[in-house]
């Protein structure tokens, strides 16, 4: 039977069911909320980026040779869901699977450059989330952005394992296509947060 | 992921489905997908060397790598996330609907905590 629907499948089975449609409408929704979460956390950051306490500042901290590393991951990261997404749309499940496979070890590769840098940011310089105003704002807007990469790892973690074995259908194509949404949006979040955090904060 | 492949269940009989239309609609795409990450990572590269190299006055390159990051998004949103393609429309006022608040916002923080 299900071999049967699989070959019926429509052109975009992310929206072929009242569920999938309201899934795909909500969630554009959702993201433009997400959107404005961020700006509250760019606006602060932008008015205390040079509230450094005396303390380090951001040309001294950064370094732009890690940001661009964590930037082409994430970037390429956003590139193999797209992969994901065509694979969804012609019907090939196991290649969709491993795309996504790829989109999560990438972004666990950002997310473990991301741990480091942070780590390096407290012991070598004593930048935290106290020292200043400045440090705050940096941590709370890249720690958040940190944290929904972490939450869509975990996500594409649990579709994966939960509908390993169910493959594709007009029930599982609108969950595994909102993931790739979401990661699209992270990437664009990152976009801002390379450009506005690290590159302007080495401008100065 | 080849050995995924070998393993995939669907076969050429379970794609008849696609007409051919179908097919090189989607291989278009595929090649326009491969141009706009090259174009990203090259406008990434961009603002990078932009930042890096001295030539540049610092007012220059904010407002540079700032125009360079919104070309960015653009290509995420309708590359990408297919923002472009048909039954979009309400998705594409809550994205932007969002975006223009994300303006205000950015904007009344910045002159508030100024």
């Amino acid at each position: 039977m299900r071999a049967e629907e699989m070959s019926k499948l429509p052109a975009n089975p992310e929206r072929a069911t009242l569920d999938g449609k309201n899934k795909f409408l909500g969630f554009w929704f959702f993201l433009g909320g997400e959107t404005v979460l961020f700006a509250s956390l760019f606006g602060v950051y932008l008015g205390l980026r040079n509230a450094t306490n005396g303390g380090v500042t951001s040309n001294e901290l950064f370094e732009l040779p890690l940001v661009f590393i964590a930037t082409m991951l994430l970037l390429t990261s956003s590139l193999t869901s797209v992969f994901a997404t065509m694979a969804l749309k012609t019907n090939h499940f196991k290649r969709m699977i491993g795309w996504f496979v790829v989109t999560a070890l990438l972004g666990l590769a950002f997310l473990g450059l991301e741990i480091y840098e942070f780590n390096h940011y407290v012991h070598e310089y004593g930048h935290t989330m106290q020292s200043s105003a400045w440090g705050s704002a940096f941590y709370t807007l890249v720690g958040t952005h940190g944290a929904h990469v972490t939450a869509g790892i975990i996500w594409i973690a649990l579709l994966i394992f939960r509908n390993m074995r169910r493959g594709m259908d007009l029930y599982t194509a609108p969950k595994f296509y909102l993931f790739a949404l979401y990661w699209h949006f992270i990437d664009v979040v990152w976009i801002f947060i390379f450009t506005v955090v690290y590159l302007m904060g080495k401008v100065g | 992921m080849s050995t995924h492949e070998s393993t995939e269940h669907v076969s050429e009989h379970d794609q008849s489905h696609l007409d051919i239309h179908h097919k090189i609609a989607h291989e278009k795409e595929f090649k326009q997908q491969i141009v706009s990450f090259i174009m990203m990572i090259f406008i990434t590269m961009l603002a990078f060397v932009a930042v890096a190299s001295d030539a540049i006055s610092d007012s220059f390159t904010v407002i540079f790598i700032m125009i360079l990051a919104g070309i960015q998004l653009v290509f995420q949103l309708y590359m990408f996330m297919h923002l472009s393609h048909k039954g979009h429309q309400y998705p594409a006022w809550g994205i932007f609907f969002g975006v223009f608040v994300a303006g205000t916002c950015v904007v009344a923080l910045m002159g508030m905590i100024w």
